[in-house]
């Protein structure tokens, strides 16, 4: 007999929790139980429940009914303009349904937490790497830290045990998630083209140049459930990426090459504010092209993409632990980006 | 055992292919010929085939008798004051090998030659990284396009394959073989800390801080197997090294652990000028430790430290090929000098 397992997925509607509820629906052993405030936009034997996760009292009245969970895997966030504004409620947002759920799951094994590269203070500016997992961290408050902290804790004494994964830049299938590269750039190469542009990049020269990596929201998933499941995993954190490193202005030439473009010289433009108007450009291009409709914003998140092209350091960590501890999945980053456009086209997402 | 495969090992006393001996030594189903103008200083159960390569009618009649060979693996080079100057006299030893060879090889399943990081420019100065197999070459001469090229017209229409691999300073433990990083930090730590100075960075100051890799000889060793003999490696190229990449700045850190030494901030000398007068020295810290004497000039190769220690741009391979051809195995780098110095106290080459 399988090991019957079930999953609480979290942020069912991001591109990690999508994906995650996606890959578990391929295997027998599991059950699969999402949560969050949208209804998913994909087909899932999954059960969904609608659910405010900052709202403590809407997870009572949601999720007490939720104690055969064995595995959590929490991939919710929420938004906020600084850093520090963002610690509280995205605590809250783990916390709340935990406090819920954890008291009555009593065959609950393991909290699986999503974390990022930001764990080592990527965002803050020239971090030290390749980052290892050992490296101290960052000046708090992040609210990574804190939830980690707030696992750690609460696991004490207790039959489960936790982890952490820290991938960065995830790309994958989604629909609506626009906090995505692929579609990001995607979106942008399909509006430089019907402005009769060449693919510049839009980034910063020293970006541009820079070491960058990425992971595979497959490969994701399956670290995900590997950590979940693997005993000696307990309790640790593992860097998830592709296992490669890329400098965009290697795979720019591809890029251009695959949307039928000529490459130009970079441009450095400040995307949010350039492709604000870009709105009704787009439903033309969908009209013409006879694109499966998508509201523009739900396409491309600009001030995501101008973060990302904007990093003037090498974006790097070092995935030897996970390898040393089992996971040997590796990813062709430039074909990632390939393939998945070449998804993004078959989907009539894209022309 | 006549179902043994045969290697025959060319250039058995430089690092790789004594590394690649020490090896095939431990490997049952392989029998084992070494190529080399001396007889080997280090116990193996290799056969001795004395050939000098640079000798064609030398080498027509002393590779004719070995029928019995079903794999090459070429890791013969010889230096010459440039790498350019060392192109066409090394693509020459290595047409006498084959033509010696292929004279009667009825058995003949594999070819494999060793090449690196200079296949990419590496030694040129700033170029494409992370290298990938496919890129295209640099402007010749080289004897890696030389001897490449010359196996690639070999091999048409014959029922034996080729490799070839790419490893980025390989790092062993080598007792009397200079040409390797492991031996150059040691012995430049041993006679810093003999001085009473702190371990300080000799390289340029920029080196300090790119990205570097190295290839341990024995994962190199165990890729080398691996290539020669999986049918989908045939006729392929591939990067290997130990799947990390990092920057001296925070391995210093570790190796000044190691040798119980401070880390002083960087002083840029060159080594070979630096060191030429610290025969004595040596000779004086092998005395008062009781090591096994090693004359200073097999200590440590001082022109290789300045040229690896050099590199004000990125050094590094993208790896992802050979994983997803099937070869998984890593080591820590860290971890990898760790070992390596040990083995050299174990033996008593150094404090």
């Amino acid at each position: 007999m399988p090991d019957h397992k079930v999953a609480l997925v979290i942020g069912a509607t991001g591109i990690i929790g999508g994906n995650m509820i996606r890959h578990l629906d391929t295997k027998d052993d599991w059950q699969v139980i999402g949560l969050s405030r949208r209804q998913p936009y994909y087909d899932s034997g999954a059960k969904f429940i609608s659910v405010d996760l900052s709202d403590s009292v809407d997870c009572q009245a949601k999720l007490g009914e939720l104690g055969h969970i064995t595995h959590i895997f929490f991939a919710g966030y929420t938004d906020r303009p600084t850093w520090a504004e963002q610690d509280a409620p995205n605590l809250k947002l783990l916390a709340n349904p935990m406090d819920v759920v954890e008291p009555i799951a009593t065959g609950l094994r393991h909290v699986c937490l999503l974390q990022g590269t930001k764990a080592y203070g990527s965002q803050l500016g020239p971090f030290k790497s390749p980052a290892k997992e050992i490296d101290p961290r960052h000046m708090p408050p992040n609210f990574y830290y804190s939830q980690q902290d707030y696992l750690a804790e609460k696991s004490m004494k207790k039959n489960w045990s936790w982890s952490c994964m820290r991938p960065h830049a995830v790309c994958g299938y989604a629909v609506g998630i626009p906090m995505n590269l692929v579609s990001c750039i995607a979106v942008y190469a399909t509006i430089s083209k019907e402005l009769g542009l060449p693919l510049r990049f839009p980034g910063s020269p020293v970006t541009y140049g820079g070491m960058f990596m990425a992971t595979e929201a497959g490969l994701l998933s399956r670290a995900m459930e590997w950590a979940a499941t693997t005993p000696t995993c307990a309790d640790q954190a593992f860097n998830v990426i592709n296992g490669d490193y890329v400098r965009i202005e290697n795979m720019w030439p591809k890029f251009a090459e695959f949307f039928g473009l000529d490459i130009g010289p970079l441009q450095s433009i400040n995307l949010p504010l350039m492709m604000a108007d870009k709105g009704p450009l787009w439903d033309e291009i969908v009209k013409k092209y006879d694109l499966v409709p998508n509201a523009y914003e739900d396409m491309a998140h600009w001030p995501f993409a101008q973060y990302i092209f904007n990093n003037e350091w090498d974006m790097m960590s070092d995935a030897t632990k996970c390898r040393e501890f089992g996971f040997l999945e590796f990813v062709d980053t430039e074909q990632m980006f390939l393939d998945q456009f070449a998804e993004l086209r078959e989907n009539r997402i894209i022309p | 055992m006549t179902d043994n495969k045969v290697a025959l090992v060319f250039g058995a006393s430089g690092i790789i292919g004594r590394g690649f001996l020490r090896h095939l030594d431990g490997l049952n189903d392989w029998d084992i010929t070494s190529v080399m103008r001396n007889p080997p200083n280090f116990d193996t159960r290799a056969e001795h085939l004395p050939v000098d390569l640079t000798e064609r009618d030398a080498s027509l009649s002393g590779l004719k008798d070995v029928p019995q060979v079903t794999h090459v693996f070429y890791t013969a080079y010889k230096d010459y004051p440039t790498w350019e100057a060392a192109a066409e006299p090394n693509t020459e030893m290595f047409k006498n090998a084959m033509d010696g060879l292929l004279q009667n090889a009825p058995n003949l399943e594999h070819v494999q030659i060793l090449q690196g990081a200079k296949y990419y420019g590496r030694h040129l100065g700033p170029y494409k990284t992370p290298s990938k197999e496919e890129d295209p070459r640099h402007m010749p001469p080289s004897l890696y396009f030389g001897q490449e090229d010359y196996l690639h017209e070999l091999q048409v229409g014959q029922s034996w394959s080729w490799s070839a691999i790419r490893p980025q300073a390989v790092c062993g433990f080598s007792i009397g073989n200079p040409l390797n990083l492991t031996s150059v930090v040691a012995v430049y730590a041993a006679i810093s800390k003999e001085l009473g100075l702190p371990l300080r960075w000799p390289g340029k100051p920029e080196a300090f801080r790119t990205i570097y890799q190295v290839t341990d000889y024995d994962i190199l060793g165990k890729s080398m197997i691996w290539a020669a003999t999986t049918p989908a490696c045939a006729n392929e190229s591939f990067n290997v090294t130990n799947g990390d990449v990092f920057r001296w700045e925070h391995m210093w850190d570790r190796i000044a652990e190691y040798f119980d030494m401070e880390v002083g901030p960087p002083q840029q000398i060159n080594l070979s000028q630096m060191m030429a007068d610290k025969e004595s020295l040596w000779n004086d810290i092998v005395q008062k430790h009781g090591l096994a004497p090693t004359p200073f000039d097999k200590a440590a190769n001082w022109a290789f430290g300045d040229y690896a220690f050099g590199s004000d741009w990125d050094v590094c391979m993208d790896t992802t090929k050979c994983r997803r051809a099937g070869f998984l195995d890593f080591i820590d780098t860290e971890e990898m000098f760790t070992n390596q110095f040990d083995e050299l106290r174990e033996a008593k080459i150094i404090p």
